[in-house]
């Protein structure tokens, strides 16, 4: 049951009835009981997992919270050990995808949840109930955003009051992301995929056409994704973090990771990269390397077992270290070259793309021979002649459009502020006719 | 919901999305149901028949395949003397074929819309009797008879654990349906704004282009008012060549779909066929199987090769007797050599063309 499926909307529209018209105590468990079914729909194996970890996750918090000050860092090992290794076994020993649904994004909320408990930033919940919602919240389950106990416990807890102005924006974010994803993500896979599938022959214009098609197809996929995420979280009364800030507009590689992934960077920082940062202080420089390296290797062993995943790690810890060392002196040579500051702002936009999108290489080729492929063949010519095999003109159409308002997205804002529901009705008109329709998963799905 | 809680304004804007959303998808649809009307996807086909009776021209559809309906219409339109059912590899059969005063229409599927032998009989089955024909030509494809075949299989996997009345249940019926119809239409949208073929210029240039439906219109292929099925003026050349032992190893190899390995006919298949033979004899219509010819090629390698040459012989040997146990007469024309075709007679390895089954009419002449 995707989110692009009719099912799962007769699936969300069955569950906020019955989330609204339910008295206010017993919501909780509506949302609960709605949440292991939609966990159900993907298995059993996926649902008995997320079972497990909930219940060894609160077992635990209520453990940290009530053993001697002298225990409490073993009870905390134990959990840390307890979550990586459900990660660990579901990721590298493999029963079948569907088991894996999810686990990365939840076994990170309990990780955050156990480490805040044990830092004595938030109470370990008492509620069994409340607190398996926290970790099993159906919009979120697959994809996140990853969410800290601080921010979604009490939402849990609380009735959930029916906000008219919530309920707008919720059914304004799925719309939305539902175009992202269907009416131009999934297009744009098309041409991604032409050129990543059957890497040997194409040309260097043609592989950076396809690069450049993957970079946005991923971004959008994955906003798609939390917007659609977000907006049924406000359907039940729910705020859900936001995950992406323009990442492809960032200005260095650090201001990308400040933009794409929001809740996972945040989770990286404040778990890993933070905590490496402050032991290794008394070795300056060095501990801005060493943290920023541990940080993105486990970001990109994060994402999967391969060397491809490990390379994209890496590299971006490289790019982060490099980065951060270097960012004062490089703006002190711009300020004292005089180059305006559109142009510099702009240059590093550019920059910061490609280096984010040549990382992307590893993660999308199917093998370190088709990368080295793409990186030994980005000079030998090619053309773009791709773009028209691929798409038909109504489509080359519609895809220009779409990212043209996107890009303009701030400008339409007076248009849409003067006709709201105009807009609307098209874009949801958009994801109906124009939408692939083929069961397409989302892209975030299989991490 | 109460309606207490939505205020004045939140309800108009509310309403007014809804209504403008259904507005815009009314005006969508409309956009894209016109232009598959004036491409003639979508036309009526009784009014297709009438077309092609006045014009001859071929309806060839380029979104849909409403094969079935289209065939059932033209059956009782024609109401023809003898009749073909089948797959592909029979639609060649023509009207021009026959002898004067012999009336014909050739009611083959696809096989992927005809599926089985079931299928024939569902469709000789609705025929009342002022429509039904005095003889049938049953096209007897290998894979018919193929356990590994995908129609073959569903059976068994379907009769495993879905009860029959949960599959006829009414209400379970109509919603599957409306909701393959659904998907079946909005999947042709998607198509049309996939499509890179011309359809604009065919649009533009509407009835001045002859052919109706978009493959009609553009390659001038689709079926003729006999229901018979016209090629492309330019089939690929991939098809029409012969190919290797080693090449056509590798392929049959990896064939999961008609030619599966194997050396067991499907038991199942062999009642449907007794079924269909019995239908025949109950309504006193005349059946004459024939196992269609294949291109020289491919037969020598189903032959020699030992992952098929069992089913291949057991299926030349055991069909002719069970069909002539039925009561109807069964030719085996599967060796081209018996009609004296070469490579040139066929469309690809098991699609004759419509000189060969002119030379197979005139070879069961005294039948008909």
């Amino acid at each position: 049951m995707t989110f692009y499926s009719h099912q799962f909307f007769l699936f969300a529209a069955g569950a906020w009835a019955a989330f609204w018209l339910a008295p206010a105590r017993f919501r909780w468990a509506i949302l609960l009981a709605c949440s292991y079914w939609f966990c159900l729909c993907l298995g059993w194996r996926a649902t008995a997992l997320l079972l497990a970890v909930s219940l060894a996750s609160y077992l635990l918090g209520l453990s940290i919270a009530g053993v001697r000050e002298s225990r409490r860092f073993s009870v905390l090992s134990l959990g840390i050990v307890a979550d990586v290794l459900a990660r660990v076994m579901v990721k590298y020993v493999r029963h079948g995808w569907v088991a894996a649904a999810g686990v990365s994004f939840y076994v990170f909320q309990s990780l955050s949840y156990l480490i805040d408990i044990y830092l004595e930033r938030i109470p370990a919940e008492r509620h069994l109930g409340r607190f398996l919602l926290y970790l099993a919240f159906f919009p979120k389950l697959m994809q996140g955003p990853i969410e800290r106990a601080e921010d979604l416990l009490p939402q849990c807890q609380a009735a959930g009051r029916f906000d008219r102005g919530r309920m707008i924006e919720g059914v304004q974010l799925v719309i939305l992301g539902l175009f992202k994803k269907a009416v131009i993500a999934d297009r744009l896979a098309f041409l991604a995929n032409a050129v990543f599938d059957k890497i040997d022959g194409h040309g260097g214009v043609t592989l950076l056409i396809g690069l450049y098609a993957y970079c946005l197809q991923l971004y959008l996929d994955f906003s798609g994704y939390t917007d659609v995420a977000r907006g049924v979280g406000k359907l039940f009364g729910i705020e859900l973090r936001e995950n992406f800030n323009q990442p492809f507009l960032a200005t260095t590689v650090p201001d990308f990771w400040r933009r794409w992934h929001m809740s996972f960077t945040a989770w990286l920082r404040d778990y890993l990269f933070t905590p490496i940062m402050a032991q290794l202080r008394a070795l300056g420089t060095t501990a801005v390397i060493i943290a920023a390296m541990t940080t993105f290797v486990v970001c990109g062993l994060w994402h999967g077992a391969g060397w491809g995943f490990l390379i994209f790690g890496a590299l971006h810890g490289v790019y982060v270290s490099v980065s951060l060392l270097t960012l004062k002196k490089r703006d002190l040579f711009l300020s004292r070259a005089h180059i305006p500051e559109a142009a510099v702002l702009w240059a590093r936009r550019v920059v910061t793309f490609h280096l984010v999108a040549a990382a992307f290489v590893f993660f999308r080729c199917a093998s370190l021979g088709d990368a080295a492929y793409f990186f030994s063949h980005l000079w030998s010519g090619g053309n773009s002649s791709i773009i028209l095999r691929t798409f038909s003109p109504i489509e080359l159409g519609i895809l220009g459009l779409s990212l043209l308002g996107l890009g303009f997205g701030r400008s339409l804002r007076p248009m849409l502020l003067r006709y709201p529901a105009l807009f609307w009705a098209v874009l949801a008109n958009a994801v109906i006719f124009l939408g692939i329709k083929s069961d397409a998963p989302f892209l975030y799905f299989r991490f | 919901m109460p309606r207490s809680y939505i205020s004045g304004s939140s309800f108009g804007r509310a309403r007014d999305f809804l209504l403008l959303t259904a507005a815009v998808a009314v005006l969508c649809g409309i956009g894209f149901e016109s232009i598959f009307h004036r491409l003639g996807e979508t036309l009526d086909y009784g009014r297709v028949l009438d077309l092609q009776a006045e014009t001859g021209e071929l309806f060839g559809q380029g979104y849909f395949n409403a094969e079935l309906p289209y065939k059932m219409l033209g059956i009782r339109k024609a109401r023809p003397r003898v009749l073909a059912l089948g797959s592909s590899t029979i639609m060649q059969l023509r009207r021009a074929d026959f002898p004067p005063g012999i009336t014909f229409y050739n009611a083959a599927l696809a096989a992927s819309v005809g599926g089985d032998l079931d299928g024939m009989l569902r469709m000789l089955e609705s025929l009342s009797d002022a429509d039904k024909p005095k003889t049938i030509i049953i096209g007897l494809d290998p894979w018919l008879f193929n356990p590994d075949y995908p129609p073959n299989r569903n059976v068994r996997r379907r009769r495993s654990w879905v009860p029959l009345w949960v599959a006829r249940f009414p209400p379970r019926m109509w919603w599957l349906s409306e909701e393959e119809r659904m998907r079946v239409r909005f999947g042709a949208y998607e198509t049309l704004i996939r499509d890179q073929r011309p359809w604009v210029g065919c649009l533009l240039s509407g009835s001045r282009r002859p052919g109706i439906g978009l493959e009609a219109k553009i390659k001038r292929c689709g079926f003729a008012s006999d229901g018979s099925y016209i090629y492309p003026a330019d089939p690929a050349a991939s098809a029409s060549r012969e190919l290797s032992a080693e090449e056509w190893a590798a392929r049959l190899a990896a064939d999961r779909y008609r030619f599966a390995a194997g050396d067991q006919l499907d038991g199942l298949a062999g009642q449907k066929l007794a079924r269909l033979l019995e239908a025949c004899r109950n309504r006193g219509i005349k059946a004459i199987g024939i196992l269609p010819p294949l291109r020289r090629d491919f037969l020598r390698s189903l032959e020699a090769l030992p992952s098929h040459s069992v089913f291949f012989d057991r299926f030349r040997r055991w069909v002719p007797a069970v069909f002539e146990d039925g009561g109807g007469k069964c030719y085996d024309f599967s060796r081209p050599e018996s009609l004296g075709l070469t490579g040139a007679d066929f469309i690809d390895e098991n699609h004759a063309s419509s000189r060969a089954w002119a030379r197979i009419v005139q070879r069961m002449a005294r039948e008909l």
